[in-house]
């Protein structure tokens, strides 16, 4: 791995912190997991893309699918 | 790109085909998707959210919101974040300090989170949070 040094707004280092105490995870891996899904976001049609496209397509009642509720 | 703050009545007006501001939101989300803006929004918004589209449209649309929240957070455009005791204290400070509007304590999680300077701006329906300056979108809303 590549050691790199960068500086955080105090907010995001606050929230950072309770996330790797809650999950057991380093803050460093956290990190890690959220720049790969900011690439893959990046370099995709856009992340939230499936909240647009049901917008735009709704969804199958769940009756139609045989269930009741 | 910019990151947005996502409040409840603009996940209702997205999903909610009949919604008067159905098609603007629609078009704002598809602009946002444009820019490749990043969203945020909180587990209080998410519940207030889940909750209107379980009473309307109805359960497959609830089940639906789920599904499509799950995959937009996996993908990277959607960052839910956890209320805790800090964002309590902001968001009943900005209810305290307008009493002359009754904000809902929605409005006042989005005026706590707009607060910080990687937000720059609230995707609402509502107008109570414009009326208090806060840069809420899209504009005729």
């Amino acid at each position: 791995m590549i050691r790199k040094q960068l500086y955080l707004d105090e907010d995001l280092d606050h929230e950072l912190k309770l996330l790797a105490g809650r999950t057991g995870l380093s803050e460093a891996e956290h990190v890690r997991r959220a720049l790969r899904r900011y690439l893959e976001h990046q370099n995709s049609g856009g992340g939230f893309a499936p909240l647009v496209d049901l917008a735009r397509n709704g969804s199958t009642p769940l009756r139609s699918q045989g269930r009741q509720h | 790109m910019r990151q947005v703050y996502v409040e409840s009545g603009a996940m209702i007006a997205l999903l909610r085909p009949g919604h008067r501001a159905h098609k603007r939101m629609l078009g704002h989300f598809e602009h946002l998707l444009d820019q490749r803006d990043l969203l945020v929004t909180t587990d209080i918004a998410v519940a207030e959210a889940a909750t209107a589209l379980r009473r309307d449209p109805g359960l497959y649309r609830a089940v639906a919101f789920r599904d499509a929240l799950v995959r937009s957070v996996r993908g990277g455009g959607i960052r839910i974040v956890d209320s805790d005791d800090q964002l309590r204290q902001r968001a009943f400070a900005v209810m305290a300090a307008n009493p002359e509007v009754t904000l809902t304590y929605g409005d006042c999680v989005a005026a706590a989170m707009a607060s910080s300077k990687r937000v720059a701006a609230i995707v609402g329906a509502g107008s109570a949070l414009r009326g208090l300056g806060y840069p809420l979108e899209p504009d005729d809303t």
